[in-house]
């Protein structure tokens, strides 16, 4: 149960307006992600040395002011992509939460790396998210929602694959009380998930270019 | 970001064509895009579309206390969100003109029209009603975005269940959905929205516009009507002067339209209550959006899909059933035998369909070579038979499929075999191209 990865599916280039789109879900977890631009972009907003960054994720309910997934999402972001390759732009990624049945952090992370790779963006390393809990000091890979609210610690994993081709941390969340140990323990069982959605990702983007190739 | 406009030389072809009475997607001027409707695992939530129209709705609920000018009344409450998804002009939070517009006749369709009755969301007079909060998610933007708005309100709220709730002096018990069961909400009718497109001082009507279609028009009017054939709302949009025939023809329409959809959510919701009632929690949308968004595209997708997943061929014939557009439209006298008709077809292509997947099954049972290779020539040979009834204009949408889990040993080789015989299906739809 701990070491489990559940299913992954994945569809993309399925919405009309946008550059880049995504139907990413794990389990019953499911979310829309979309990527627009390069574009014009505001003059308040505007940068002359870097691409700006407009990253939303918006939930079924309630008001879409602020959430935290759009810190990380920012972060994993800024180190993915050259972002000094596109000065005086912008970009926009949206993630929607269609259905949430735990994880959707992970699941999120991973749907946005979909639609930016279905856009076309020029990547310096691929990120993905996981999501660890700990439930009765046993740690669980991809909780579903009701082990998601049974748990007592929860750390959420953006891992990039670095340069020699090993999963890395490059932006993490933790809620609840970890100490070193249990944190090295969680990214032990973190990287060989890492590694399992970098080959689905693999998988699919030659999936999709194969056909188009025909 | 901005919206590149619809140039000039484009808005001139767009309204020739318009005035010969073509369309670019192939349309008549009478007739609608096709409609889809999937309902989510969590109760009250739906998306909808209608063409490349996309829109989400979840619908909860909570306790509030009433206003004191009404003390017996629930609370109805409509949020539309305008998502830089569904278009990127749409900037975070900040819905404009057409968001505000799109909130306001919701209310009028949903809230104002009395469709739910609101008395029954009443616990306790002036102190306790439950208040029921609609949050309407654009997905992607491409014409009718009410209509699609309110087909997906609508449906959340015919899916919502609220929880059981038992009065005792001086406080309310609440029960969760393992207690007791929960509570559908008293909905006398369902609305339906239809947006007409007018053209020329409204001699020309344009029904189910698109995104390019609406810049190019004069105008367009809102139909909101059920199926007992009531006009609940009634929107004209610019400024145009209709006679009052020209008004009550696109009535008619919407009702007929009307009429057709309300089978479609009510067969939808049916559906939904039969996989819930052996006690399990249906998948949602993790696995019907991604058939939802296939059938989107071309007749050839769905049906190429069809041998993997066994559960699709029913559920497209019973869809077909109740939205015949083109012959509610065309020749109502002979509905019946056409109906009939098109069953036919699809139990047919179902049956052939059924025997790729056998000869598929096939291949994992005998071993040998030999045997695969000629199995394979079968599968090509059957496909093309196939595609040599489909239209070869058909556009493919580049629309990619992937599934990736740790399952048993037993469970690989049917997963293995399953992406060659769509990998043939799709060489083969490729060959014919060519």
């Amino acid at each position: 149960m701990a070491g489990r990865l559940r299913e992954m599916r994945c569809e993309l280039s399925f919405l009309k307006n946008a550059d880049g789109s995504a139907c990413f879900s794990q389990g019953a977890t499911c979310i829309w992600a979309s990527c627009s631009g390069p574009g014009d972009v505001h003059a308040s907003k505007a940068s002359d040395e870097a691409m700006t960054l407009d990253i939303s994720y918006r939930a079924n309910c309630g008001d879409n002011k602020f959430n935290v997934l759009n810190n990380i999402i920012h972060s994993t972001l800024s180190n993915a992509i050259n972002l000094e390759l596109f000065p005086h732009t912008t970009i926009s990624v949206t993630v929607h939460g269609i259905q949430d049945d735990g994880s959707m952090g992970a699941v999120a992370i991973n749907g946005a790396c979909f639609a930016l790779l279905d856009n076309g963006m020029p990547f310096e390393t691929v990120f993905c998210g996981v999501l660890i809990v700990r439930v009765k000091d046993e740690l669980i890979i991809d909780p579903t929602a009701k082990q998601e609210a049974a748990s007592t610690g929860r750390v959420l994993f953006s891992v990039c694959k670095g340069s020699d081709g090993h999963p890395e941390v490059c932006a993490m969340d933790a809620i609840g009380h970890w100490d070193f140990i249990q944190l090295e323990a969680a990214w032990s069982l973190a990287q060989p998930s890492a590694s399992a959605i970098f080959d689905f990702y693999k998988t699919v983007m030659k999936r999709k270019l194969s056909v188009d190739e025909q | 970001m901005r919206v590149q406009p619809v140039t000039n030389c484009e808005k001139a072809v767009i309204l020739e064509a318009l005035k010969i009475g073509k369309r670019f997607d192939f349309r008549s001027l009478e007739e609608f895009r096709d409609v889809k409707l999937v309902v989510g695992a969590e109760v009250g939530t739906a998306i909808c579309t209608i063409g490349n129209t996309k829109v989400m709705a979840a619908v909860s609920a909570e306790i509030a206390e009433p206003s004191s000018m009404r003390p017996h009344k629930g609370v109805i409450n409509i949020d539309v969100d305008l998502s830089p998804m569904a278009n990127y002009a749409n900037e975070h939070d900040r819905l404009g003109s057409k968001g505000m517009e799109l909130i306001r006749l919701l209310e009028l369709i949903i809230r104002d029209s009395r469709c739910i009755d609101v008395e029954a969301l009443c616990i306790r007079a002036g102190k306790e009603i439950w208040k029921i909060r609609v949050d309407v998610r654009i997905l992607d933007e491409d014409g009718s975005l009410l209509d699609c708005a309110c087909l997906a309100a609508i449906t959340a709220l015919q899916h919502f269940r609220r929880p059981n709730v038992t009065l005792e002096p001086h406080h309310t018990l609440i029960y969760s959905e393992y207690e007791k069961a929960p509570v559908p909400l008293n909905i006398y009718h369902m609305p339906i929205c239809t947006t007409i497109g007018l053209l020329d001082k409204g001699q020309i009507v344009v029904i189910d516009p698109t995104d390019k279609e609406t810049a190019c028009l004069d105008g367009s009017i809102v139909v909101a009507c059920n199926k007992r054939r009531e006009v609940c709302a009634l929107h004209q949009s610019t400024n145009l002067i209709l006679s009052t025939k020209q008004i009550e023809r696109c009535v008619k329409l919407a009702m007929a339209r009307a009429e057709a959809l309300t089978a479609v959510v009510s067969d939808v919701i049916k559906q939904d209550q039969i996989e819930r009632s052996a006690f399990k929690r249906p998948d949602g949308f993790a696995i019907t959006t991604p058939s939802l968004i296939l059938t989107a595209g071309t007749t050839a997708s769905r049906q190429i899909r069809a041998p993997v997943i066994k559960t699709e061929p029913e559920s497209f014939t019973q869809r077909s059933l109740y939205q015949p557009s083109v012959i509610l439209n065309e020749n109502p006298l002979s509905v019946g035998s056409v109906k009939q008709e098109d069953v036919d077809e699809e139990t047919l292509l179902a049956e052939q369909l059924t025997t790729i997947q056998n000869s598929v099954g096939q291949v994992e049972v005998t071993e040998k070579q030999t045997v695969a290779v000629s199995s394979r020539k079968r599968e090509v040979e059957e496909v093309n038979d196939l595609l040599d009834g489909l239209d070869d204009d058909d556009e493919e949408e580049e629309v990619q499929t992937m599934t990736l889990g740790s399952e048993t040993v037993l469970n690989d080789v049917p997963m293995e075999e399953a992406p060659d015989a769509e990998d043939s299906l799709v060489n083969a739809k490729k060959k014919k191209k060519k």
